[in-house]
């Protein structure tokens, strides 16, 4: 549409007093959207003309109201100049301002560059629109500041129009330079970057270069790199280039004197327009843009065509688009929403009536909620910074994260803190130095990163009363007023915020911590789309669940009696308790530990592993001396009572009991039907060998080593050599795996072969639930029958030991017996400690009532064995021989003396003892001739029949005749021994003698 | 129409043959053209008088930043500023100011704030000037309420608005101002519809109170008569007027009251029961940044340790209102005096003794979020 410079009184808008603005323009669709607000195409409702409408809200919380005004007084001082965004008029509604400007159909220039690299033409003509906006804007010495694709913007009739004067500075005569850091920093001037140093019109010329170079290019430089990083590389390092061959030397050389690191050697934008660049394109008229618009415009209707096809892989950029949309109105609303949380508060400003008394109060401060956590987004990947909200030509933002990052926009001012964004940037005029101080030591605070920090402080004990000091500012206000004239210095400097403050500061939402569900993240996976890249399988680590702790006080449940001081109970939680899930049962799929097979192929023999008893379910009991009787809910009292009443238990009811903590811990779990089969049985078929497959076909086991795999995407030509490994390989494999089950079942009748008499053990099976219905005494039996044999075995191995009362059956003494037996044949020395043991044994034979003490003190009673004056029978020589046959002999004696207790035949031990006393004493006298043997046996003892009647067949009993016989015999046998021992002991005399002598 | 305004600028130097060589021919022109513009009756003679007139007061301002070839040396730009003085040439300019173009206008208020700059040993010599012809500034703060009267002349209002903002800033000029009584009308200007007119006067006015604050307490607030005016037409704002109206005129009056050398003024605002009342509600009003101004002056009727009776009255009865508003009152909110203040009012709400009413009914706080869709 035609508008005409003519009238300004024809366009000039009549200013009623209090219309409502709304209903003078209509508001359509958004064409634009700043950091301060929306700007809409809008119309006005009576004369139907077109406008841009840009709405400021000035409530929000970091603007300030000089500002905007002095954007409309920028704006209203060029209505007069071409190639400018004309300004009619600003309107108020409530807390929000409308801005009238003129309408540019064809948008901003950046949004025409978005189907593609625009021919050089193009530039020319743009640069010189541009240079003639700035030729005029420079004659004011006012500097745009913030020049940049984003703010040209063309017309439908390829006319170009500089808009968004919000940092402009105006630049008077006492201060030439400006020296405030204001624009967008990727086109920001060396200069302006630099602080102190007092920039004039020509950082305009440098942000035309960059924005020739971004029109170029696409991106202004360094657009890779985020803000700050740009900025100091705009100071320190070389001016940026426009560089390829693919761009004329003149266009290289226009960007060159534009983009001069020295302000003085930059060329303004007369010289500019002198340029060989800009002479080339001198002939070519605006209208050329229009072919621009139009270029846009088919790219967007057959972007839009596109997007219908593939419908549902891009309905999340919309889903961003209006999410970011709606995600905006969440943030516009949360800024509008935050603050109509409607205060209705009807203060009631009636007088105070007699009805009311007052009460003095002491202060009972509650405890202060504190701060929730921050969950860090993982990743962001490489795009350029200058525009982030755009989306580039050929990718699309893949993850989204909830929190916007402003990076390209312009730099402003603001008063609470100060976030860097790449908007426009002003300074303030002038301050009282203590606000100042104000926002740096803000900002040094804000600079802090909230920490995030769960604890629990708890300050316990009375509160003491904390004086508050006063905020001295309030304090002098009422202190007596003496009038002092100070005098403020002209321009404080405003200490610039030094370098790389970066502060990412997500508007905060003031919340109040409510009981989160603490839902288990969705361990969300991402779900591998269609295409696999082939070299991308990660694995989720397993997730840890949040271990919700429930201090309930003693607002649940009865109030009971306070307790006296509690005992102490220690609790250790074992590592490895099968995993049990909370929360909403859902199968976990058993962790499949997949077992990467190593290259040769070994077959682990299946061996009944026992069942490892659970180690570290270790809980340290701590005895508290004085156990007072505890009166809480039974929930946790429960464990320790069971187990007090057993004062000391062995090692056997060891493991019984931790079969039944076992089935006490996994206790509530018991109450849901065990739906899955119990984890324990599950960890033992580990590594079953796969059973053997009939037939050879090929398998996608996962036994896959990977490598092989990989082997095949790495690129190179495809050997079709390589593949019949892998068939053989696995073929190998197949016929290695069945000689290896029939190896197994050969090592397993090995076992038993070898060693017949060892039962192999079954393990008792630990995890079944007791039920009511077997009845526990058969299992017990079992048990105790299996448990029996190798526990005899066990106690023979130790012997006796002295703790243990069980009794021994009788009939065990004879394999002592002869165990000794055997071993005493060939070796003579160590008869004698056999000997003291089997004595031992022989005692061990009477007693079976007594205490042990007799025992402990029976093997005292063997010591002093050979010095014991008891026994008067044995002749004490100290003679060469073994002392074994002294102590047998002493023994006997001993054994007399036992004998005694014995009780039974007690007259004839004492003759028997006696008899050996006699024996002694008596072989002094005993005759000294031995009697001859009997010459003839009579033979009546051995003929049963009666020698004098031979023919009758009777039988006669002949016993008494033999046993009278066999008594003379003995009678003379012992008469006999004594004889031939005094012959002996005579030679042995003599022999001695012989042998003394020499 | 552009290109046909550049090819102006390049013939406009050729048959213009007589250039202003000494400073003496630039004001002598220029005041000849507004002669002219004046005078001529026909649309053309005053278009042609205006443009002659906005080129010499181009070639004026060349001159006096000194980039014309060769450099004009001081003392001929000394003979410029004692001409200018000599011939009114402001007060001829403002008498003239409507009839100016835009651009000429725009010249203007150049060369008027480089003359008020303008400073020969250490004396500054357009502002003396001023002060002893104050006709100038009286007669800029006139012609703000004839730019008002008669419609579509608020480029007027705002240009002159801002040469009265750079007089402001010399303290002889703003005593001027202040005691003008033109001064108040501004008050009524903030109320304008046309929101550049409205906050151009707040401008004015906040400039006028805050840039020299001794100046103001010690010879404008000092006068009882001032400082029941001033409560009463800032009140006014404070209560109506729109969103901007009322946070900047509660700013104004924030700054105002802290300032240690008037507090006459601050006893007698805070003492008023009417004040707290406005003050309370204002600090219930739906913007949050409005509360932050309005507490900004709460907090000093908080402070204060000898409260009015009406005054602690409305505190006790509103103790535990007060208590539950300061509850959620700026909770994020940073910065530490701030938090120190409100900490600071908060117990000296809490230490007013507490009434308790037989009949006084409960308010309960519901914690439930829902969004309430526009």
């Amino acid at each position: 549409m035609k508008k005409s410079i003519g009238g300004d009184s024809g366009n000039e808008i009549p200013a009623k007093m209090d219309q409502d603005i709304g209903s003078l323009f209509k508001r359509s669709e958004i064409i634009g959207r700043g950091k301060f607000g929306v700007v809409y195409k809008g119309y006005h409702v009576r004369t139907k003309q077109v406008y841009a409408i840009k709405v400021l809200n000035l409530d929000s919380d970091e603007d300030e109201v000089e500002d905007v005004q002095r954007e409309i007084q920028f704006l209203a001082s060029m209505k007069q100049v071409p190639n400018i965004t004309h300004y009619y008029g600003s309107y108020l509604k409530d807390t929000s301002l409308w801005i009238i400007i003129e309408y540019c159909a064809g948008g901003s220039l950046r949004t025409l560059l978005r189907p593609g690299k625009i021919d050089e033409k193009y530039i020319g003509v743009i640069m010189r629109e541009l240079l003639m906006a700035l030729k005029y804007i420079h004659k004011d010495n006012v500097i745009h500041r913030d020049i940049k694709a984003a703010n040209v913007l063309i017309t439908n009739d390829g006319q170009v129009k500089l808009c968004d004067f919000g940092v402009a500075a105006q630049l008077n005569q006492t201060r030439s330079r400006r020296q405030t850091m204001a624009g967008t920093p990727y086109w920001m001037a060396p200069e302006v970057i630099m602080e102190g140093v007092y920039y004039d019109t020509k950082v305009d010329i440098w942000s035309l270069g960059i924005t020739a170079y971004e029109i170029a290019t696409g991106n202004p430089p360094y657009c890779e790199v985020e803000a700050l990083r740009a900025m100091q590389l705009i100071t320190k390092s070389k001016p940026p280039r426009l560089e390829g061959r693919n761009y004329s030397a003149l266009l290289k050389e226009f960007i060159a004197l534009c983009l001069d690191e020295d302000p003085k050697a930059r060329l303004s934008a007369e010289e500019l327009l002198k340029t060989k660049f800009i002479k080339t394109h001198k002939a070519t008229s605006s209208a050329l843009l229009k072919q621009l618009i139009s270029r846009y415009l088919l790219f967007r209707d057959n972007k839009k065509k596109t997007r219908e096809s593939v419908f549902l892989a891009d309905e999340d950029p919309r889903a961003d688009h209006k999410k970011y949309l709606q995600n905006d109105q969440l943030n516009g609303k949360t800024s509008e929403d935050s603050s109509d949380f409607e205060v209705d508060v009807k203060w009631d400003f009636d007088s105070l009536s007699s009805a009311d008394y007052i009460i003095e109060n002491d202060i009972n401060l509650e405890e202060i909620p504190e701060g929730s956590a921050y969950d860090w987004a993982s990743a962001q990947d490489q795009h350029n910074y200058a525009y982030p909200d755009e989306d580039q030509f050929y990718c699309y933002p893949t993850n989204n994260n909830n929190g916007k990052v402003y990076q390209g926009t312009t730099m402003g001012k603001t008063q609470p803190g100060t976030m860097l964004y790449n908007s426009t940037l002003n300074a303030p005029l002038s301050h009282n130095n203590t606000t100042g101080n104000f926002p740096t030591r803000m900002m040094k605070s804000v600079r802090t990163n909230p920490t995030v920090g769960t604890g629990s402080h708890t300050n316990s004990g009375g509160a003491k009363r904390s004086e508050m000091k006063v905020p001295k500012k309030l304090s002098e206000l009422f202190e007596k007023v003496e009038q002092t004239n100070e005098n403020i210095p002209g321009e404080p400097e405003l200490s610039r915020i030094n370098r790389n403050v970066s502060h990412l500061h997500m508007g905060s939402l003031p919340e109040d911590t409510a009981a989160l569900p603490v839902s288990e993240l969705p361990a969300v996976r991402p779900h591998v789309g269609a295409i696999n890249n082939g070299n991308f399988h990660s694995q989720s680590t397993p997730v840890l669940p949040v271990i919700q702790t429930k201090f309930s006080k003693a607002t649940k449940g009865p109030p009971t009696a306070v307790t006296t001081a509690p005992t102490p109970i220690e609790i250790e939680i074992p590592e490895e308790l099968p995993t049990t899930t909370a929360a909403g049962s859902s199968n976990s799929d058993a962790l499949a530990a997949s077992h990467t097979k190593p290259r040769s192929s070994t077959v682990s023999t299946p061996g009944p592993t026992s069942h490892p008893k659970a180690p570290g379910i270790s809980r340290r009991l701590t005895v508290g001396t004085a156990v007072a009787p505890v009166s809480s809910n039974r929930g946790i009292d429960e464990k320790p009572k069971k187990m007090s009443n057993s004062p000391n238990d062995n090692a056997e009811s060891n493991t019984l009991s931790s079969n039944v903590a076992n089935i006490a811990s996994s206790g509530p779990s018991n109450k849901l039907p065990l739906k899955s089969p119990s984890p324990t049985r599950s960890y033992t078929n580990l590594g079953s060998s796969p059973t053997k497959r009939p037939g050879n076909s090929p398998t996608t086991g996962t036994a896959q080593p990977p490598t092989m795999k990989a082997l095949g995407n790495a690129g190179e030509n495809k050997d079709p050599l390589l593949q019949p490994i892998n068939t053989n390989l696995h073929i190998s494999n197949e016929i290695h795996n069945s000689m290896a089950d029939k190896e197994t079942s050969r090592v397993n009748r090995d076992f038993k072969r070898n060693n017949p008499n060892l039962k192999l053990q079954m393990p008792l099976p630990t995890s079944v639930v007791p039920h009511k219905l077997l009845d526990p005494s058969s299992s017990a039996v079992a048990a105790t029958g299996s448990n029996n044999g190798p526990a005899g075995e066990n106690i023979n191995q130790f012997g006796f030991n002295t703790s243990s009362a069980s009794n021994i059956p009788v009939s065990m003494t004879p394999i002592n017996e002869k165990h000794i037996d055997w071993g005493k044949k060939p070796k003579r020395g160590p008869s004698i400690s056999n000997r003291k043991n089997s004595q031992n044994a022989d005692i061990s034979i009477s007693t079976s009532t007594s205490g042990p003490t007799m025992s402990v003190n029976g093997a005292q009673s063997t010591v002093p064995l050979n010095t014991g004056p008891m026994s008067s029978s044995s002749l004490s020589v100290a003679s060469m021989f073994p002392n074994g046959s002294s102590a047998s002999v002493t023994a006997s004696g001993q054994q007399s003396s036992q004998i005694n207790a014995l009780g039974a035949t007690n007259s004839t031990s004492n003759a028997i003892s006696n008899t050996n006393a006699s024996t002694v004493s008596g072989n002094l006298h005993s005759p000294t001739v031995l009697q001859p043997p009997p010459s003839t046996i009579n033979m009546g003892i051995f003929l049963d029949v009666d020698a004098n009647m031979p023919d009758s067949n009777s039988w006669v009993d002949k016993k008494p005749l033999v046993l009278h016989e066999l008594e003379a015999l003995l009678k003379m046998y012992e008469e006999g021994l004594p004889v031939i021992e005094n012959a002996l002991k005579k030679q042995l005399i003599s022999a001695e003698v012989a042998q003394g002598d020499h | 129409m552009f290109k046909k305004y550049k090819n102006q600028d390049l013939d406009v130097n050729f048959w213009w043959k007589r250039n202003p060589k000494t400073p003496h021919d630039h004001v002598k022109f220029i005041t000849e053209q507004l002669g002219k513009i004046e005078s001529s009756s026909t649309h053309d003679g005053k278009r042609k008088a205006q443009e002659e007139c906005s080129k010499y007061l181009m070639a004026t301002k060349h001159y006096i930043l000194g980039d014309t070839e060769p450099h004009p040396t001081p003392e001929a730009i000394d003979e410029l500023y004692m001409a200018m003085y000599h011939a009114d040439f402001f007060y001829e300019l403002l008498v003239h100011f409507s009839d100016l173009e835009f651009e000429a206008r725009k010249e203007v208020m150049l060369i008027f704030a480089m003359c008020l700059r303008h400073s020969k040993d250490n004396k500054l010599v357009t502002v003396d000037y001023l002060v002893s012809q104050p006709k100038t500034i009286h007669f800029m703060l006139a012609t703000m309420q004839l730019a008002l009267q008669n419609r579509g002349a608020h480029d007027l209002f705002l240009a002159v608005g801002n040469m009265i903002i750079e007089c402001i800033k010399y303290e002889q000029l703003c005593r001027i101002i202040l005691k003008d009584p033109q001064l108040w009308k501004f008050f009524d200007f903030v109320k304008v519809g046309n929101f550049e007119i409205s906050t151009e006067s707040l401008q004015i006015l906040g400039a006028a109170f805050t840039t020299h604050p001794k100046l103001v307490s010690s010879e404008f607030l000092n006068e009882e008569s001032n400082m029941i005016k001033f409560m009463q037409h800032i009140n006014k704002l404070m209560a109506h007027g729109s969103y901007v109206t009322k946070r900047q005129s509660t700013k104004l009056l924030a700054s105002l009251i802290v300032v240690r050398s008037n507090n006459q003024f601050m006893t007698l605002y805070i003492n008023s029961p009417e004040n707290l009342k406005l003050i309370m509600t204002l600090m219930t009003d739906k913007s949050k940044n409005l509360q932050h101004e309005a507490f900004n002056v709460f907090k000093v009727m908080v402070a204060n340790p000898r409260k009015s009776k009406p005054v602690s009255d409305i505190l006790i009865k509103n103790r535990d209102k007060l208590l539950k508003y300061f509850e959620r009152f700026a909770v994020d909110c940073q910065d530490p005096t701030f938090l120190d203040e409100r900490d600071f009012i908060v117990q000296e709400i809490e230490s007013l003794p507490r009434i308790v009413s037989s009949n006084v009914e409960t308010i309960v706080l519901g914690s439930s979020n829902s969004p309430k869709g526009e």
